[in-house]
């Protein structure tokens, strides 16, 4: 508690002397960190509740952060800070307040944009790059590539751009031993393309990211784990009215090297389908995932897993929302919990994130969840 | 727009079904009164390795644990990650991991039980009650952290 309040504490004097840096140094700029000074928007554009992308953000990203508009001068690194409180944690604490910073950098280098997410570590987690990619967008073919580290594109941002405070437990779902899940970021390449109704992407990569998107104490395992073979990853959603229906696979081999034992190989697939549908203030969303591993364990044992969640989301206004959302995955014990969470933007440039965590059927306690999210340069 | 809300809610409830879901480990149940309760604290983070009898222990307290013949043990998760404590024949812990995937899914409630496991317990979940049924020297660990090592051991009077 006490390692976590100082870390908070200095993570709190960085932002400050950051800020106070950047107002030495710029003029009055618009709200959002490079892209949004780039363009002279403001941050509200592409974040009505900030950090989650409304649809001009969606579309922004998806056309490589490029906009047909004049263009200026911009400082290409900016800071996000968040603070979580939580309550009925593990003992000897009964509650803990945990702050985590990550840098924010972006730059154009030519018909190629460079985009860096480094955390600054938290809970006694160490400081890491999160995402580090390149991407560059074809006007005349509307394909989106990325190349480096990056996070798959599905249905919700798995970690860097939280809607809520815990996390879709499908995304962060492993299988015995084989410990590679949906939200860990991936070194490789990727294609987006959205054409009418349409989005299709395709992701190949060999390499991945273990943390957290601000840092997070690591835990031993005893073993370790490698690609053992290229993944192969494809998503194919269509617009149809109100709906958006999609499906998914993510599908490779997973080398485990345990302690003292041969090592081994895990073949697994996780495929999916998708749901989200949005009528004036109402969004639902929708997630299944059916997963399989031919070895998790070194002695040839099949592991079937499954999961999803459901989710009702209410925006009674532009910059807020309420949401109600149920959990469950089976890798075989289950686990379900449901949530339900307001957000809503205090100032342009703070949100104030509050959640009920209630598990089902467990003996763990129902928890509160508070986040506060801020990013500068402010205007 | 009602009938569409309608279907789309039941499609969002048929979203998070979990057909490969085993059953959750029981919390501990209601004992017989009198019966003797002995309480494993499961955290890797806050019990580091300890060399001793049985060489190296960590991840579980107390470790070793010595509890009477009619005792029950009821491990609990107090980290944010999934644990187990699943039993290991002999009398020395192997080199490498000696557990199959079974032991992700609770079984036994006896310590003489061969493959007694309390299942993956999530973060904050306790494990069935397992009775310390005959005198004797129960070595056990986790599925996922064995190497760490995250092992331990009963010794029943």
């Amino acid at each position: 508690m006490s390692s976590n309040r100082s870390r908070a504490v200095e993570a709190v004097l960085v932002a400050t002397l950051a800020c106070a840096a950047f107002s030495m140094v710029r003029t009055p700029a618009s709200a959002v960190p490079i892209f949004a000074e780039r363009y002279g928007l403001s941050c509200t554009t592409c974040h009505s509740v900030l950090p989650e992308l409304n649809a001009f953000g969606r579309a922004f990203r998806e056309h490589g952060y490029r906009l047909s508009l004049p263009k200026r001068a911009t400082i290409p690194i900016a800071l996000r800070y968040q603070e979580m409180y939580q309550s009925n944690v593990a003992p000897p604490d009964t509650r803990r307040t945990t702050g985590g910073g990550i840098v924010l950098g972006a730059a154009e280098l030519g018909h190629v944009e460079a985009f860096v997410h480094e955390n600054l570590g938290a809970g006694g987690g160490p400081a890491g790059l999160f995402l580090g990619y390149l991407s560059t967008y074809d006007e005349r073919s509307g394909m989106l590539y990325r190349a480096g580290l990056f996070e798959l594109p599905l249905q919700q941002s798995p970690q860097q751009r939280l809607i809520a405070a815990t996390p879709f437990s499908i995304y962060a779902m492993t299988a015995g031993h084989d410990d590679l899940a949906l939200q860990q970021p991936r070194l490789g390449v990727e294609a987006e393309r959205r054409s009418g109704p349409w989005y299709l992407a395709a992701a190949v990569d060999h390499g991945e990211f273990h943390g957290a998107a601000y840092g997070g104490a690591p835990l031993p395992l005893g073993y370790t784990t490698r690609p053992g073979a290229p993944e192969l990853a494809l998503f194919v959603r269509r617009d149809i009215g109100v709906l958006t229906l999609g499906v998914e696979h993510v599908g490779g081999v997973r080398t485990i090297a345990p302690q003292g034992a041969a090592d081994f190989s895990d073949t697994y697939r996780r495929d999916g389908v998708t749901l989200s549908a949005a009528r004036g203030k109402w969004e639902l969303w929708g997630e299944q995932i059916f997963g399989h591993d031919s070895d998790v364990d070194g002695h040839g044992s099949p592991l079937g897993s499954s999961g999803g969640y459901a989710m009702m989301l209410y925006r009674p206004g532009p910059h807020g929302y309420l949401s109600l959302r149920y959990d469950a995955i089976a890798n075989p014990t289950q686990q379900r919990s449901a949530a339900l969470t307001g957000a809503l933007m205090l100032t342009p440039h703070l949100r104030l994130l509050v959640e009920r965590d209630v598990p089902i059927g467990a003996t763990a306690p129902p928890a509160w969840r508070a986040l506060v999210t801020t990013a500068i340069p402010w205007p | 727009m009602n009938r569409l809300l309608l279907t789309l809610s039941t499609l969002a409830v048929v979203a998070g079904c979990t057909p490969n879901a085993a059953s959750v480990a029981a919390s501990g149940g209601a004992l017989p009164p009198g019966v003797p309760v002995q309480r494993v604290d499961v955290n890797l983070g806050s019990n580091p390795p300890l060399a001793g009898t049985f060489g190296a222990l960590a991840g579980y307290a107390p470790n070793p644990s010595s509890v009477a013949v009619g005792a029950v043990i009821v491990f609990h998760n107090s980290e944010s990650f999934p644990h187990t404590a699943s039993g290991i024949a002999g009398t020395a812990f192997p080199a490498a991991s000696p557990f199959t995937v079974a032991a992700l899914q609770p079984s036994g409630t006896r310590l003489s039980d061969a493959g007694w496991s309390s299942g993956q317990l999530q973060p904050g979940a306790a494990s069935q009650p397992l009775t310390a049924d005959a005198p004797g020297i129960y070595l056990y660990g986790c599925f996922f952290h064995y190497g760490t090592p995250m092992r331990g051991a009963i010794v029943v009077k």
